[in-house]
């Protein structure tokens, strides 16, 4: 079991909850599209361990949630019978070898249905923080004893894709704000639209640009312009709720989505991010202040991302136009209710 | 009898030593490191060398164009 054992590399694993799924937050992985990266894992292992079934299993709140997957027909499944959840828990390869006569698993719903698990094996995905997000799983449905030799093949697969999350990280986050970067963030949104409208969801696009920002980069110098950027974005993760998407598109303009929520909510969200942004205080720069001016727009049938970026922009110029530090909605998109 | 470190060499040369940028660096050694264990075990287990080469290949293939984009990206 030593190389197993070897191949471990990172910190302790931590089981923190909140602070687990705070690490899977930051992923922002959840609830993306496939990426080739993950399907080629998946097939690799499906192949060379000869397993009807595998996937890359991420554990969010109350589902297990599968990046990439070969011979399941859904998804994602509930949490409470995830076998997923009990290695997560367990911080090392999980092994069961016949399910029905595990008490733990004999009655689970996903043993006596679809997919008939009777053999499983989970590796964790343990980040170089210590906290394990997911598993790389394959499963069985005959009874099945692993080798040393198959654990470690699947523990060096789980690494693999934990080195393909954290590289994905990187290259979807803006490294100064750690928001998602323009690119990573016209993916989101697009998928959201795509789902939007395909369940008649309502939603808003807020375009947010700093006021006078090259003034202060000119004035305080650039780190104190980072400064502002950090503490902007600091706002705006603070203010939104998780399934809304933030990035920041470059400079010193930042864009959200408001998701399944009326504009009138969309609308509301820009003018709190506006006052706390106008509130900011920075004590160790006396004289410094700032503003946003933000532009929304709100979710129409057909309408692309470009599209409802344009409205807002329009939105946004008419903001600055009367005067900044102000929220303005876009001209098609119907004037807020707040009853809605 | 090739070595798991002369077959990854075969699959996917030694990018360690190519111009990344710091905070790209460590993954990339972890990638190795992890690339030449997923050998080791696949010997252990008696695949033959051929079958190693192509595993590795393309356990790294997706890897290596990410990483090239992104120290592209970075670099510009």
């Amino acid at each position: 079991m030593n190389a197993v054992c070897d191949l471990n590399h990172f910190a302790k694993a931590k089981f923190d909850e909140p602070g687990r799924q705070r690490a899977l937050d930051r992923l922002k992985v959840v609830d993306s599209r496939a990426e080739p990266p993950f399907e080629r894992i998946v097939d690799l292992v499906k192949t060379t361990l000869n397993a009807p079934i595998c996937a890359v299993t991420l554990v969010d709140n109350d589902r297990q949630w599968f990046k990439a997957f070969r011979g399941l027909n859904v998804d994602h499944t509930p949490r409470d019978v995830a076998f997923c959840d009990h290695a997560i828990r367990a911080e090392a390869p999980f092994i069961v070898e016949d399910a029905t006569k595990d008490a733990r698993f004999a009655n689970n719903p996903l043993v006596l249905f679809e997919p008939h698990i009777r053999a499983y094996l989970g590796i964790p995905l343990k980040m170089p923080d210590g906290y394990i997000v997911g598993t790389l799983c394959v499963i069985y449905q005959e009874p099945k004893a692993f080798s040393e030799h198959e654990i470690a093949i699947l523990q060096n697969f789980a690494n693999l894709v934990v080195g393909e999350l954290e590289l994905r990280t990187i290259a979807f986050t803006d490294g100064l704000t750690n928001l998602l970067s323009r690119k990573a963030w016209r993916d989101r949104v697009e998928a959201e639209i795509d789902r939007a409208g395909r369940y008649t969801n309502a939603g808003s696009i807020l375009l947010l640009d700093l006021d006078h920002f090259k003034s202060i980069n000119d004035t305080y110098g650039h780190d104190v312009g980072d400064l502002v950027l950090r503490k902007t974005a600091e706002i705006v993760n603070a203010v939104l709720r998780k399934h809304d998407i933030v990035g920041r598109l470059g400079g010193e303009e930042f864009a959200v989505c408001v998701a399944n929520a009326p504009a009138s909510v969309g609308f509301a969200v820009a003018e709190r991010l506006r006052v706390q942004i106008a509130a900011l205080a920075f004590p160790d720069h006396p004289g410094l202040s700032c503003s946003a001016s933000i532009g929304v727009a709100a979710f129409e049938p057909g309408a692309t991302v470009d599209a409802l970026l344009k409205q807002a922009d329009e939105a946004l110029y008419e903001a600055k136009r009367m005067g900044r530090n102000q929220v303005r909605m876009g001209e098609s998109a119907a004037l807020p209710s707040w009853t809605d | 009898m090739n070595t798991a470190h002369e077959l990854v060499e075969q699959a996917v040369g030694d990018h360690r030593h190519h111009n990344v940028p710091p905070r790209i660096r460590e993954i990339v050694d972890r990638h190795h490191q992890t690339l030449l264990g997923l050998a080791n075990a696949l010997i252990a287990a008696g695949r033959d060398e051929d079958e190693v080469v192509q595993i590795i290949q393309k356990a790294s293939e997706s890897f290596s164009i990410k990483l090239r984009t992104e120290t592209e990206s970075l670099s510009s």
